[in-house]
């Protein structure tokens, strides 16, 4: 029992991750339409930046999360600018996109590790000194339960916010047909610039989860990323619900696989997912 | 287009010839009895690893100038080649392939990665260059060659130590392990739970992590509903913050055994205020403080893993070997005869070339740093 | 000089994978990233014969390329069910499944401390001990390559993998049974892959896992990028740049705290400038 819940518990966070990251990938690649594998580095520099604005230059916890957040976005922002809109504008197909994006992933991982060295490093200025709750035996710190609640918080905000606003059906109609929508006078170009900015946002906010929970490496980008993108497709690309939906299963699978085989098969266990879900549902489990 | 692609083939051919030229000069035989002796090293001086590689590299910059500053070998200076090995096998081969071929050196102080010295080892026996290695501690390596010793000691060693240790003094029946799957991890989990089954004892659970994993949370489930008396942790530094962290957080008190990966000082100043009961096994060694500060004054950093210690001696060791032959066999025959009392203890190689070594000591944390138990 | 050939044997082995990936991306269209995938089983069942069993290396080079032919079979008829930004990921899905494999079975592969005191190869009493003889065996490797796969291109099955690359539908609107093609020249790639693995672990004589990795797999995909799309002439001269750069750089002497990182922004800078100015590469005919 105090098995279960525990396992229970580990899967809901790591859930809760994935599920931010998903989050920001569905935004960006339902109305961009392809794989940007860069998002995974700018959950990167949003962690980095943290620890630069909080650690090192010691600012009070809000403003540090505001700077982290809107210098990762802001990142995002530029890249779309001077990479992904002159590829489209070249009418590049998504695949060459794709490769931009790895290079992308490649450039700004490297530029994190010459700027904060490889070192493993942690966000939270005391380490022992997080809370502890406790539930039906199982434990779940004090960080984790912000986590998930922030993850919440963002999921229902980006919900509504897709769903009832003028934004959100501009979005939406670029998702649908990008040359429609501009032909009915959205400004799809500034719209999915703003886009990035967002998916960005979110995506630091992930790489600052990590950073507080377990630490941060120049490498955990892909990590991230892979266990985002995963999540994102066995949910249904760009369903910003399925994609939250995805994450959890993703979760709760991979932390059942290490419990009944062991931590080695971690990574295959979610690639093997990921593969049989696209043969049978290539719609992903939770189509619209 | 195709001008281009010329352009570039040009200049690449230039560059490589350009430098082959420039660094393939000192090579003429005539000069070579006189001149500098030349000696290659190879160590992971970029990526993850370089954290230890740098400062192993500066322990062989000092030792070296100590040596010349005393008149060198034979009144020949010694002449250093630094190559970096990035922990990887193509990149260690073509840095040995360089040292070989084109620094015509006589000898090879590396690699740390096993993975590098076992990747490079076979090209030095073939061209008769012997190799000692500061760091790399495969139970493998041993069967590498007549030229090959090591005086950092092979995990073989620190697993045995570690189960008997854990059987006899801790007095543990039944120990759950977590490990890094890398050579280091793998090598001495593969001893550790070979012995301590041999002594009677039971592995109650065995779990392995990537290296660059940071969440241990379902590992550390596992092993909590096993029930350990203890849990064995041979884990890299980075990895073994982000574990005794979660292990915290799940309120684990179980007690801890790691590997010698767990000397390291900023993981010792990071935990320290989880209040866990860690413990380490390390080589029996009395580095006295004045050498670490010397090589921290060279690095500009605060970290002196133990590495440097072997490399600095591997400096010595070899000076004293050319003191009596120059080169190939004679040169390994002499390496092997040591009998020397450097600064990482005394080191004497036995007939695979490990280093016989002056046993094991265990460490426990305290106070965000080490203290000597036994 | 044995340097310089010791660089020449890596760059043969690489222009043997580049050549290889070459038919699947460059000829058919289909971006893989699971290459080195079976350049290590081909690598590591040659490894295990040579070693354990003391096979001649030219039979065990042939039995590692028959196995890594049988693996690219059966992930290659997964993988035509896919296309674009799927099949990128599906393959990459599978280099992971297959590098968990190598590090985790360790009863057959000795996992991450991998196999050492591979012998060289010998034919009639002849060792090919040293890096002279050996580069000969490589370079004869490589021109067969090279002479194989310009035939296959310029014959009627390559006519129907360039169909399937400019028009999949249309080619099979003809009556090809297009999957047949992909899964074939999927096998036929990985069977060079393979053979690329064998030289591989007979000439550096000791293998591990790290060398198979997921970026491993993108190195000889920027490899072919680099070089040229459909250019067999324009994938040998990428691997030749991509290996002798790094070497050259030893000599140029970046500071060595930073160089590694500096060669992986180096990379990723060329991937993004290329797909924004030259997506089809230096030599290349084909435009992804």
């Amino acid at each position: 029992m105090e098995l279960a819940v525990q396992i229970g518990l580990n899967a809901v966070i790591a859930g809760a991750i994935y599920a931010l990251v998903a989050l920001g990938f569905n935004l960006i690649y339902s109305t961009a339409r392809f794989f940007d594998v860069g998002y995974g580095a700018l959950a990167v520099v949003g962690g980095y930046t943290m620890l630069y604005v909080y650690k090192t230059l010691e600012l009070p916890f809000a403003l540090a999360i505001v700077l982290a957040v809107t210098f990762a976005g802001a990142l995002g922002w530029v890249i779309e600018r001077f990479v992904y809109r002159p590829l489209r504008s070249q009418k590049a197909s998504p695949t060459v996109l794709l490769v931009a994006s790895i290079g992308v992933l490649t450039v700004v991982q490297a530029t994190v590790a010459i700027l904060f060295t490889s070192e493993f490093k942690t966000l939270s200025r005391d380490v022992g000194a997080t809370r502890v709750f406790e539930i039906f035996g199982g434990v779940i710190t004090e960080v984790q339960v912000i986590i998930l609640f922030v993850a919440l918080a963002i999921m229902s905000t980006l919900g509504l916010v897709l769903k009832y606003t003028l934004f959100g059906k501009a979005i939406r109609a670029i998702a649908d047909d990008e040359e429609v929508a501009r032909i009915v006078g959205i400004p799809s170009r500034r719209l999915i610039g703003i886009v990035f900015f967002i998916g960005s946002a979110i995506g630091a906010v992930a790489g600052i989860a990590v950073g507080f929970d377990t630490g941060l490496q120049p490498t955990v980008g892909l990590a991230l990323l892979l266990g985002g993108v995963i999540a994102a497709i066995i949910g249904g690309v760009g369903n910003i619900w399925g994609g939250v939906a995805g994450a959890f299963l993703l979760a709760i699978i991979e932390n059942v696989g290490v419990w009944t085989f062991s931590g080695e098969w971690k990574s295959t266990v979610a690639f093997a997912v990921l593969i049989l879900v696209l043969l049978f549902k290539p719609r992903g489990l939770f189509e619209k | 287009m195709n001008k281009s692609v010329w352009v570039i083939l040009i200049l690449l051919v230039l560059l490589v010839g350009g430098g082959w030229l420039i660094f393939n000069k000192d090579d003429s035989s005539g000069a070579k009895a006189t001149g500098p002796i030349e000696i290659g090293f190879i160590g992971p001086l970029t990526g993850d690893a370089a954290s230890l590689g740098a400062p192993s590299k500066a322990a062989v910059e000092v030792a070296v100038d100590e040596v010349n500053a005393a008149g060198g070998v034979g009144g020949r200076q010694l002449h250093v080649t630094y190559e970096d090995g990035q922990c990887n096998a193509q990149a260690a081969t073509n840095a040995a392939s360089k040292l070989i071929n084109q620094g015509g050196v006589v000898a090879i102080i590396g690699g740390l990665c096993s993975t590098e010295t076992a990747a490079f080892g076979p090209m030095a026996m073939q061209a008769n260059i012997p190799v000692i290695s500061y760091g790399s501690s495969a139970p493998s390596l041993s069967q590498m060659g007549a030229l090959f010793s090591r005086d950092y000691p092979s995990d073989a060693g620190q697993g045995t130590f570690g189960a008997e240790y854990m059987y006899n003094a801790l007095g543990a029946r039944k120990v759950a392990v977590i490990y890094h799957i890398s050579d280091y991890g793998t090598g001495i989990k593969n001893v550790f739970i070979e012995r301590f089954k041999e002594l009677g004892g039971e592995i109650v659970a065995e779990e392995g992590a990537e290296q660059t994993a940071t969440d241990y949370r379902t590992q550390l489930t596992k092993i909590k509903a096993a029930k350990p008396d203890y849990i064995y942790s041979p884990l890299y530094p980075a990895g073994a913050t982000a574990m005794f962290k979660q292990a915290k957080e799940m309120n684990i008190a179980t007690k801890f055994l790691g590997g010698d990966a767990l000397s390291d000082t900023k993981l010792q100043a990071d935990v320290k205020s989880l209040g866990l009961n860690i413990m380490f096994t390390q080589i029996k060694s009395d580095i006295p403080a004045e050498f670490n500060s010397k090589i921290a004054a060279k690095t500009g950093g605060t970290q002196v893993p133990v590495y440097s210690a072997t490399a600095y001696d591997v400096v010595y060791l070899l000076s004293n070997a050319l003191k009596t032959a120059d080169s190939g066999q004679a040169l390994g025959t002499a390496i092997r005869a040591t009998n020397y009392d450097g600064v990482s203890g005394h080191i004497q190689f036995d007939q695979n070339g490990d280093v016989a070594g002056s046993g094991y000591t265990v460490y426990k944390f305290e106070n965000g740093s080490a203290t000597l138990v036994e | 000089m044995d340097y310089l050939i010791h660089i020449g044997v890596l760059i043969c082995i690489s222009g043997i994978l580049a050549l290889s990936l070459n038919l699947v991306v460059g000829e058919t269209g289909l971006v893989s990233v699971a290459h080195a995938a079976f350049y290590g089983i081909g690598a590591y069942v040659a490894a295990l014969l040579l070693t354990k069993v003391g096979l001649n290396f030219f039979l065990a080079a042939l039995v590692g390329m028959a196995f890594s032919g049988f693996a690219a079979l059966a992930i290659g008829a997964v993988l035509a069910r896919f296309k674009g930004d799927f099949y990128v990921l599906v393959s990459l899905g599978f280099n992971m499944i297959i590098y968990s494999i190598m590090v985790n079975w360790q009863s057959v592969t000795n996992g991450p401390l991998g196999i050492s005191a591979i012998p060289r190869p010998a034919i009639f009493g002849y060792v090919f001990g040293t890096t002279g003889p050996y580069f000969l065996l490589a370079a004869i490797a490589l021109a067969l390559t090279y002479y194989f796969c310009v035939l296959l291109t310029q014959s009627s099955f390559g006519r129907v993998l360039h169909g399937i690359r400019e028009d999949e539908e249309a080619t099979s609107v003809f009556g090809y049974r297009t999957t047949h093609y992909k899964v074939l020249i999927y096998m036929i790639s990985a069977m060079l892959a393979g053979l690329a693995g064998a030289l591989f672990a007979s000439y550096i004589t000791f293998i591990d896992p790290s060398s198979f990795v997921i970026s491993a797999s993108i190195f000889i995909l920027a490899i072919v990028i680099l070089g040229g799309l459909s250019s067999h002439r324009g994938v040998v001269l990428g691997a030749a740049i991509l290996i002798a750069l790094p070497e050259a750089l030893r000599f140029v002497g970046f500071p060595s705290e930073i160089a590694a990182q500096m060669r992986q922004l180096t990379y990723g800078l060329i991937l993004i400038l290329l797909m924004l100015y030259r997506p089809q590469g230096l030599l290349g005919k084909f435009k992804l």
